[in-house]
């Protein structure tokens, strides 16, 4: 492969505290004090403060997403209702993987995109500082 | 845990990314000409440098020199070559036909040089008789060999050897001892050859060969009788008794009621006495 990134995925350097494991599924309300990894299922509003948001391969979410750091993106992200994007708000950069299948609104400080990415939806960049705002 | 990104749309990962033609740096597309920047194609100013051109004559003399260096290194390596090729044909030509006359004319004297390390005795300077009769016994060394009576051709070197062997002082010459120890040659003996005893057994006697035998078939059996099937030890409990198997020759557990290697089954285990009985036989501790 030309050109090929990679990422290690370190949750201990990376402030990982939060997991949905793979079979595990959430519907709700959920503010995580760190970085959350998702492997399951969550639908939801879903807030991540202090870490980033990890959406693995084959972890599937849907609602509304704020995260202040960077959010890496593997999974799919579904519409929270028919015909009605998610909505995902990063204050750091945010990496449209290969893998990642997304019917969301995306807003974020910067978009890294992948080749292999689907994504279906708005993309807005803007500056943290109004992100925090 | 790593995981693949892929391939990175849009950013700049490397400077081959970037068209050549279109690259925006310092205010200007690289690759042309700036807009601002006007053209000079006014005279310029007369340098403050002083410039001094090379001469065609200063150019002339330099390749006279340097033909004339040139010249004289080709002189001198044709020289080396004729010194070298001259001492070499010197070298070669007399010496392959000096050395092999020397060798057979002459014998050893002790001013050549020549140590021959044969020789237990230095050599004297009158040498040149004893030489001359050396030949003789030399001669009787080499066994003649007798179809007929084959036992004698092995005496007969023994006993020159014999001869030889006595120490003979070179000063005092005897007619009697040149002809029977040639001072001066070499003689080459076996190391097993012991020269004051002469090799009378040649065939072991039929008696040596039993006590050899005998001994071995002892020694055999003693061997089959540790490593045999014996009882090397009882467990602290008595419950097992630790027998050697003679096929693997390592020590096996049996309990009461259990069949040994050798097909004998266990009746009882004596701790006490260090003893286990089968049906066959009684076995004690080794």
């Amino acid at each position: 492969m030309q050109n090929e990134e990679t990422i290690v995925i370190d949750p201990v350097g990376m402030n990982i505290v939060n997991r949905i494991a793979p079979g595990t599924r959430f519907s709700g309300v959920l503010e995580c004090s760190g970085g959350v990894l998702i492997q399951g299922a969550f639908t939801g509003n879903l807030t991540v403060l202090g870490g980033p948001l990890v959406l693995m391969e084959g972890g599937t979410i849907a609602g509304e997403f704020t995260c202040d750091g960077d959010a890496y993106l593997f999974g799919t992200i579904t519409e929270r209702a028919e015909g009605e994007f998610s909505e995902l708000l990063a204050g750091g950069a945010v990496f449209m993987t290969e893998t990642l299948d997304a019917k969301a609104n995306v807003t974020a400080g910067a978009i890294k995109t992948y080749a292999g990415a689907q994504v279906e939806g708005r993309i807005r960049t803007i500056r943290k500082e109004k992100i925090a705002q | 845990m790593t995981v693949v990104l892929g391939t990175p749309v849009g950013q700049a990962a490397s400077n081959a990314d970037i068209s050549q033609t279109l690259r925006w740096q310092a205010g200007k597309w690289e690759s042309t000409r700036g807009v601002v920047e006007p053209e000079s194609k006014g005279p310029t100013k007369a340098p403050s440098l002083i410039t001094i051109k090379v001469t065609s004559a200063i150019r002339k003399s330099g390749k006279r020199v340097a033909v004339a260096t040139l010249m004289g290194a080709l002189l001198v390596g044709l020289a080396l070559g004729l010194a070298s090729w001259v001492n070499m044909r010197k070298s070669t030509a007399p010496a392959p036909a000096q050395i092999p006359v020397e060798m057979s004319s002459k014998p050893a004297l002790p001013n050549a040089g020549v140590k021959e390390v044969d020789e237990p005795f230095p050599i004297p300077p009158q040498s040149n008789a004893t030489a001359q009769e050396s030949t003789a016994p030399v001669e009787a060394i080499i066994p003649r060999v007798d179809t007929a009576q084959p036992a004698q051709t092995q005496v007969q070197p023994v006993t020159v050897a014999k001869v030889q062997s006595t120490p003979v002082p070179p000063t005092k010459p005897g007619p009697k001892d040149d002809a029977k120890a040639p001072v001066g040659s070499a003689v080459v003996l076996d190391a097993d050859v012991s020269p004051a005893k002469p090799p009378v057994q040649t065939q072991p006697s039929k008696l040596d060969q039993r006590i050899e035998q005998k001994p071995s078939v002892v020694t055999a059996v003693k061997v089959e009788q540790k490593l045999g099937s014996g009882l090397v030890a009882v467990t602290a409990d008595g419950k097992f008794g630790l027998f050697t198997n003679p096929n693997t020759r390592l020590p096996e557990k049996h309990s009461v009621g259990e069949k040994l290697p050798n097909g004998e089954t266990i009746k009882s285990i004596d701790k006490a006495a260090g003893k286990v009985v089968t049906d066959a036989k009684e076995y004690r501790l080794e």
